[in-house]
């Protein structure tokens, strides 16, 4: 009697202050940077940076959920007679959250600090095509590109986590804790060692009306049960991107709602190097590709929110993919292979994997035991998280890896291109990178697409990768809010529509 | 005061005793012959649909891949069982010897080992295995000997501060006295005098320490510093489940409901040792 | 000798623990095996980039000149650089300081009635019902891992029955109420977690006093049986008690690691864990001993009440 009493006493008094007048509303991460987060789009390397950056910056082009690009800082652009020259056109009346109007300039600098080598930028890479020179300021709201060589499809190439636009004569210094862009946002309180991170609505962003919620609460909660707990009490408003285990566990509640991708994005792949032993040999490559069931890997590792992959970088779902079929599995065939390769015993090889990525350990799990049946004896490493990428990660023969979602040219090159930085299969293919670089400056999109098509020919067939799956990006909303949609690419974010009817908006 | 009295007669030992030692004889058995009894083998996928709950089947349900949690809890009792057990071993011998010898010598090796004790145990030790997996390098972390030398090395300091306290004790005794008299050597003391008349208290120290071994362990793998799926260790595979906690309960009560009563087994049997020694151990 | 003599002699020794462990942590930090700037910038990061942070950190000075360097940064508040942030570790390790020692205040006040008076209860009527059920709800907590408790709290009282918020989410402007009302969650799961030792170290001491002779002998005065309870019996078992909360102390340092990480709290375990992973030497020197430092200071004061309480501990000394 005395316990009950106390007990709703306690709930009165504690529950009056929940859900009370206007707040903010309250974003939830998934993966954590800690300190060492960055608010500069240059060094954007981790999701931690990508959920702040997308709040207060903006690109010249934008992607929309089919990798294609849209115009967002640009409102148009259009291309020179020969294919050689881009020229981009502003819009009118954008302002930084300093105040200051955008310019050209600003757009000019962006580029030229990203593709500067004293600056440091993984985006460089991606970039490689962009002549410093050749950027320039035409008028206050005219920037032109012009490259050495015909680059078909540059709007989109321009467009990657790094091509954030900062104000001119911005550096990595002040960039690193104070984001002053065009976005959406703008930066209130920033405080990493109190883990609160508060953005306002900026009340002059150039799309009028946006964005609708008046202010976000970004935080990152590493742990899953937790974010469960979090989005099921109310708590929390939005977590932009959930695992398999909590699509499965808030499949059906009326307290949130579960928004997926428009698209698959993103894969988790195998890794061979195809400069060692024994996956130096093309057939030994392919029965270790054969022997997979990509169906069971999407009904297990994923729980079903993905679709199967055919060992190329293009989801099956994307017009441009090799087919929209899921390749067979085939153990008889692998069988055959593995003999003609000289192991009619079977092999056995090293799988390094971690709890580095997201389902990294069931997938090698899964992996170990389709294989088994075709001969091919699995040893499943499972190596520390913490050191993977810097240790095990393209410098075993065999190991566990993935990739946020991309454009078609920019997948294609980013792994796989005998000279790329992450060429995870040490995989060098000249027919393939010559398909690759032409299809950039090959302006007609049917043919286009059809150079595409052999290029993943060849590497489906010959690559060091097996990619079983592709998995679709899900937020989670809290019954009451709406407005957010993940897009296929983790690093992509909008805001701008965000919206819960009980928040401040 | 007698040593241990393992000639007592059965039913003359508390109940506590006896219903310890009958749980703990459960477990050794389950432990011992998991692999035959359970229904499939530990690492098999789609022995039923993905994330189901209880069914006669699966008691435990089946995890994301597919797999029979009964059968991975069986396969795991005697990971938990060795490695909690030769961890505290270790750290037991080496921290009673410790402490024994210190104490017996007393004097300046006395104060030094000590002050070098404390200042150990200064360091949290949730912190201190963290430093010593960190510190063990990427070659062996993971590896269930590393955490057998982190239960020993999380373990030894306390032993040997609990030793060295009851060897100070007796080594004023009477006995210890005549010992001396008679012209036998320190070392001598420490194994004859000292030894059996601290191994009442040490007895029951080990089975406290046993106890949150594996609790321990499971800590350590829920923050990535531990065992390693698919290791089916009880505390791993509460970790490695407590997402699919909401939708699939058993998979985390299951392996829990194990190690509790394994906890408790030993809880128990430690209850009745220390009734019969009239002694009493702290958990931590 | 004299109580002041007493004291100092406490607090010399821990001043010299302190010392060696300060020597401990800093040679075992400086052994940790890792490259720190591949941790920290991520897998896409650029070589530039990590030759960058590389020249920063400065690893090419010999062990012992290191060591004077830091201990000497130490005794004047400065405890380095950290590599992650880049900014001084005392900005990093401060506030989330402040935030683990406000949770960990909490709970030790929760912790003090969730100690004493589940084992008062017990120990009037040992063997009891009510004995048997808490005891055995005792063992229960103790024999599951923490996250489990933490997360099985987490979801009866921030899910099922909506009291607390979930996850911990601190801000500048957050009145003492809001403040408090985040903070309780995590602090009673410490105050559960550490109370379960408490409990039943103070059950056995309070029996064992309720047998002795004085007790008997009050008894037979006629006193109440609470007055006896209150007055006679706890304030003797008290001291083991005190040792027993000092030992907790240095639990809770290490268990609101776990905690922590459940409620999302911005707290300095889990800022340590993050550090050990990333390899950010600083952080993990200056971290462990101020862990260490505060585990120390818990002791003594220990050792000190214990001196107060109980006078003729100071002839005895």
């Amino acid at each position: 009697m005395k316990r009950t009493l106390l007990g709703s006493v306690l709930a009165l008094t504690l529950t009056a202050t929940h859900g009370s007048a206007a707040e903010c509303l309250r974003v939830i991460g998934t993966e954590g940077g800690g300190p060492a987060v960055t608010l500069d789009p240059a060094f954007n390397n981790l999701n931690d940076d990508s959920y702040q950056q997308n709040l207060v910056f903006n690109k010249l082009v934008n992607l929309d959920a089919d990798y294609q690009p849209i115009p967002e800082l640009a409102k148009a652009w259009s291309v020179s007679e020969d294919g050689k020259t881009w020229t981009f056109e502003l819009e009118q009346g954008v302002t930084f959250h300093d105040g200051k109007p955008l310019t050209a300039a600003d757009v000019v600098w962006s580029f030229k600090r990203l593709i500067d080598p004293a600056t440091g930028s993984p985006g460089a890479g991606l970039l490689g095509f962009l002549d410093p020179a050749g950027i320039v300021a035409v008028d206050d709201h005219t920037v032109t590109f012009t490259t050495k060589d015909v680059v078909a499809e540059l709007p989109l190439l321009i467009s990657n986590k790094y091509t954030m636009i900062v104000q001119d004569g911005a550096t990595s210094e002040v960039l690193k804790a104070t984001g002053i862009g065009t976005g959406p946002f703008i930066q209130d309180v920033y405080d990493l060692a109190q883990d609160t991170r508060v953005f306002q609505r900026n009340p002059n962003y150039w799309r009028a009306g946006l964005p609708i919620a008046a202010c976000i609460d970004l935080k990152v909660i590493t742990e899953e049960v937790s974010r469960i707990a979090a989005i099921q009490s109310g708590s929390v408003d939005l977590i932009v991107s959930a695992g398999p285990a909590t699509v499965t566990t808030l499949g059906g509640d009326a307290r949130v709602k579960v928004v997926p991708a428009a698209a698959a994005g993103g894969y988790i792949n195998l890794s061979m190097q195809t400069d060692q032993q024994p996956f130096d040999d093309v057939r030994v490559r392919q029965a270790m590709k054969a022997v997979v069931d990509r169906q069971l890997v999407v009904d297990t590792v994923l729980l079903g929110n993905g679709v199967p992959g055919n060992d190329t970088p293009i989801a099956p779902t994307n017009p441009m993919a090799l087919t929209a079929e899921t390749m067979p599995r085939d153990v008889a065939k692998a069988r055959a292979l593995l003999a003609e390769a000289g192991y009619p015993d079977g092999i056995t090889v090293d799988l390094n994997t971690a709890e580095a990525g997201p389902s990294y350990v069931l997938l090698a799990q899964v992996y170990q035991q389709m294989a088994a049946e075709a001969g091919i004896t699995v040893n499943v490493v499972n190596n520390p998280a913490d050191s993977y990428f810097d240790v095990i990660w393209m410098k075993t023969p065999f190991f566990v890896s993935s990739w946020n979602g991309r454009s078609v040219p920019e997948a294609l090159a980013y792994t796989f291109l005998s000279d790329a930085e992450y060429n995870e299969g040490n995989w060098k293919n000249a027919d393939y990178d010559e398909l690759v670089i032409d299809a950039r400056t090959e302006v007609d999109p049917a043919k286009r697409a059809e150079m595409v098509k052999q290029a993943q020919a060849i590497l489906a067939a010959d690559g060091g990768l097996i990619i079983p799956v592709f998995f679709t990006d899900v937020a989670v909303l809290r019954a009451g809010c709406d407005g957010f949609v993940p897009h296929p690419s983790a690093s992509i974010l909008n805001y701008e529509t965000l919206t819960c009817a009980d928040r401040a908006n | 005061m007698t040593a241990i009295p393992v000639t007592g007669r059965w039913q003359r030992t508390p109940v506590a005793f006896r219903l310890g030692a009958a749980m703990l004889a459960v477990h050794v058995v389950l432990a011992v012959f998991g692999p035959w009894i359970a229904p499939y083998p530990q690492a098999m996928m789609m022995t039923g649909p993905p994330v189901q709950g209880f069914s006669l089947a699966h008691p435990f349900g089946t995890d994301q891949l597919g797999r029979d949690i009964w059968s991975r809890v069986l396969a795991g009792g005697w990971i938990v069982i060795t490695l909690s057990i030769s961890g505290t071993v270790i750290g037991m011998a080496l921290g009673a010897a410790i402490g024994l010898i210190s104490g017996t010598i007393g004097g300046r090796i006395d104060e030094v080992l000590m002050r070098l004790t404390e200042a150990v145990l200064a360091i949290p030790f949730l912190i201190f295995a963290l430093l010593i997996v960190s510190l063990a390098g990427p070659g062996l972390q993971g590896s269930p000997v590393l955490l057998i030398g982190v239960v020993a090395a999380v373990y030894l300091p306390r032993i040997a501060r609990m030793a060295r306290a009851a060897a100070t004790d007796i080594v004023t005794r009477d006995y210890v006295l005549a010992a001396r008299l008679r012209g036998e050597g320190t070392w001598s003391i420490a194994r004859r005098e000292v030894l059996p008349n601290a191994s009442g208290v040490l007895l029951v120290e080990f089975a406290v320490r046993a106890g949150y071994a594996p609790v321990l362990i499971g800590t350590m793998g829920f923050l990535g510093f531990g065992l390693r799926p698919p290791t089916p260790e009880w505390g791993l595979m509460m970790a490695e489940y407590r997402n699919l906690m909401t939708a699939q309960p058993m998979a985390v009560f299951g392996p829990g409901l194990m190690l509790a009563s394994l906890v408790i087994g030993l809880g128990f049997f430690t209850e009745g040792l220390s009734a019969m020694l009239g002694k009493r151990g702290s958990l931590r | 000798m004299s109580f002041l003599h007493l004291i100092l002699t406490r607090i010399a020794a821990s001043t010299l623990t302190l010392v060696l462990v300060s020597m401990i942590i800093f040679g075992a930090v400086q052994g940790l095996p890792g490259d720190a700037a591949a941790r920290i910038l991520g897998r896409e990061a650029s070589e530039t980039a990590k030759d960058r942070l590389r020249q920063e950190m400065n690893l090419d000075a010999p062990l012992v000149r290191r060591y004077l360097d830091w201990a000497g940064g130490v005794l004047q508040g400065d405890l380095g650089k950290s590599f992650s942030g880049q900014k001084p570790v005392t900005e990093q390790l401060l506030p989330r300081l402040k935030n683990t020692l406000a949770l960990a205040g909490i709970a030790l006040l929760l912790y003090v009635p969730l100690s004493i008076l589940p084992a008062m209860m017990q120990a009037r009527h040992p063997d009891r019902r009510l004995d048997r059920t808490l005891s055995a709800l005792t063992v229960l907590i103790l024999s599951t891992p923490e996250f489990l408790f933490a997360t099985l709290l987490l979801f009866g009282l921030a899910v099922w029955l909506p009291l607390f918020p979930p996850i911990v989410q601190l801000s500048s402007g957050m009145g003492w109420g809001a403040w408090l009302h985040a903070l309780f969650l995590p602090s009673l799961t410490l105050a559960i977690l550490m109370a379960t030792y408490g409990t039943r170290l103070l059950r056995e001491s309070l029996i064992e006093i309720l047998q002795s002779d004085h007790v008997l002998l009050a008894e037979l005065k006629g006193l109440s049986e609470s007055r006896i309870l209150w007055r006679h019996v706890l304030p003797n078992a008290l001291i083991p008690w005190m040792n027993a909360t000092a030992l907790n102390v240095a639990f809770m340092i290490g268990g609101v690691v776990v905690v922590e990480k459940v409620f999302g709290f911005p707290g300095f375990g889990s800022m340590l864990v993050d550090a050990l992973q990333m390899r950010d030497l600083p952080v993990i020197s200056a971290g462990v001993l101020v862990a260490a430092t505060l585990f120390v200071l818990a002791n003594l004061a220990a050792d000190l009440g214990a001196l107060l309480v109980n006078p003729r501990l100071r002839v005895k000394s």
